[in-house]
């Protein structure tokens, strides 16, 4: 029956998730992590303890995803680990 | 030209100057600001998303700050890394973290929280416009799952993080937690809503060809 009605008054139709209380833009950032979601993740401490090993790793042309996957993962994850990531990627090559 | 009279130095060497007599340390210390503050000058004045308008001063403060932690935590090195990105790493953390600190000073979370896209949006759903009335099946779940599954301290977290864009760090100290810890709290939050839309029969790929 609701099948039905849902047919009849268009349900299946896509609706715009901003007629619905909650900015689209937070739910669609929110859905797209569960995507990479793993039951155990490395926090951010954990990301600043290694953070130098992995800069170099990657500066050295080392296969990350095999070396350090979860530090990886973090970084996709974490927008402000990111960031600190990218900065410190800059200033070791700006410092020579 | 201080820049063409810097030593090289091995981890080796860098650990020992550091650890040597005052003039010694002092060398070091000298050369490695020279160092950390070229790099860090150059990395935020590159980024657009770093708006700031006295940022060398900023710099140079946070490599001042960084010279003094990497002399007493010098010890703590465990050499997996070259030492220069070592010590870059903690000037690049300084550096944001002050820069974070001033650009969300006067943000208050109550008053995000209490704004029109605060925690709000949790408590009712509002019918949007006539048109906007039919929902999607779909969204309706995710969103009941939200509202009605995460803890206050999870959506609170979430508005100010997800929407605001607030640093996770200025989120915990708003709310009285570690940086760890909230990372925790929003883990668990993703954690949980994963597994009820895995029980709805939703796959996040059935939530996201909502927005398509
Ligand atoms: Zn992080």
């Amino acid at each position: 029956m609701k099948n039905l009605i849902s047919r009849l008054f268009g349900r299946n139709k896509r609706t715009p998730a901003h007629a619905m209380g909650m900015p689209p833009e937070m739910l669609k950032g929110l859905i797209t992590s569960l995507e990479k979601t793993k039951p155990i993740e490395l926090d951010c401490e954990d990301i600043f303890a290694r953070l130098d090993e992995y800069v170099d790793a990657v500066l050295r042309g080392d296969d990350i995803n095999t070396m350090m996957p979860d530090m990886k993962h973090h970084l996709e994850m974490c927008r402000d680990c990111f960031q600190e990531y990218e900065i410190l990627v800059s200033a070791i090559e700006a410092a020579g | 030209m201080a820049e063409l009279a810097i030593t090289k130095r091995t981890n080796e060497e860098w650990l020992s100057a550091l650890s040597g007599d005052e003039a010694t340390v002092a060398n070091a210390l000298e050369d490695l600001r020279v160092i950390l503050l070229r790099g860090l000058k150059h990395a935020l004045n590159a980024r657009a998303d770093l708006d700031y308008d006295r940022m060398d001063a900023l710099a140079e403060d946070a490599v001042q700050d960084a010279l003094l932690t990497i002399r007493d935590k010098a010890d703590t090195f465990k050499g997996n890394s070259m030492f220069t990105t070592w010590a870059h790493k903690i000037a690049v953390h300084k550096a944001l973290s002050e820069l974070r600190r001033k650009r969300w000073k006067d943000a208050s979370l109550d008053d995000m929280l209490e704004s029109g896209s605060g925690i709000g949006m949790f408590r009712s759903s509002k019918p949007g416009p006539e048109g906007q009335m039919v929902r999607s099946q779909t969204m309706t779940v995710v969103q009941d799952i939200i509202k009605n599954e995460l803890t206050d301290r999870q959506k609170q977290a979430m508005v100010a993080l997800k929407i605001q864009g607030m640093p996770i760090q200025e989120v915990a100290d708003r709310m009285g937690m570690k940086r760890n810890a909230l990372y925790k709290l929003m883990h668990d939050a993703r954690l949980k809503l994963k597994k009820r839309l895995a029980q709805e029969g939703l796959t996040p790929e059935d939530v996201l060809r909502q927005f398509e």
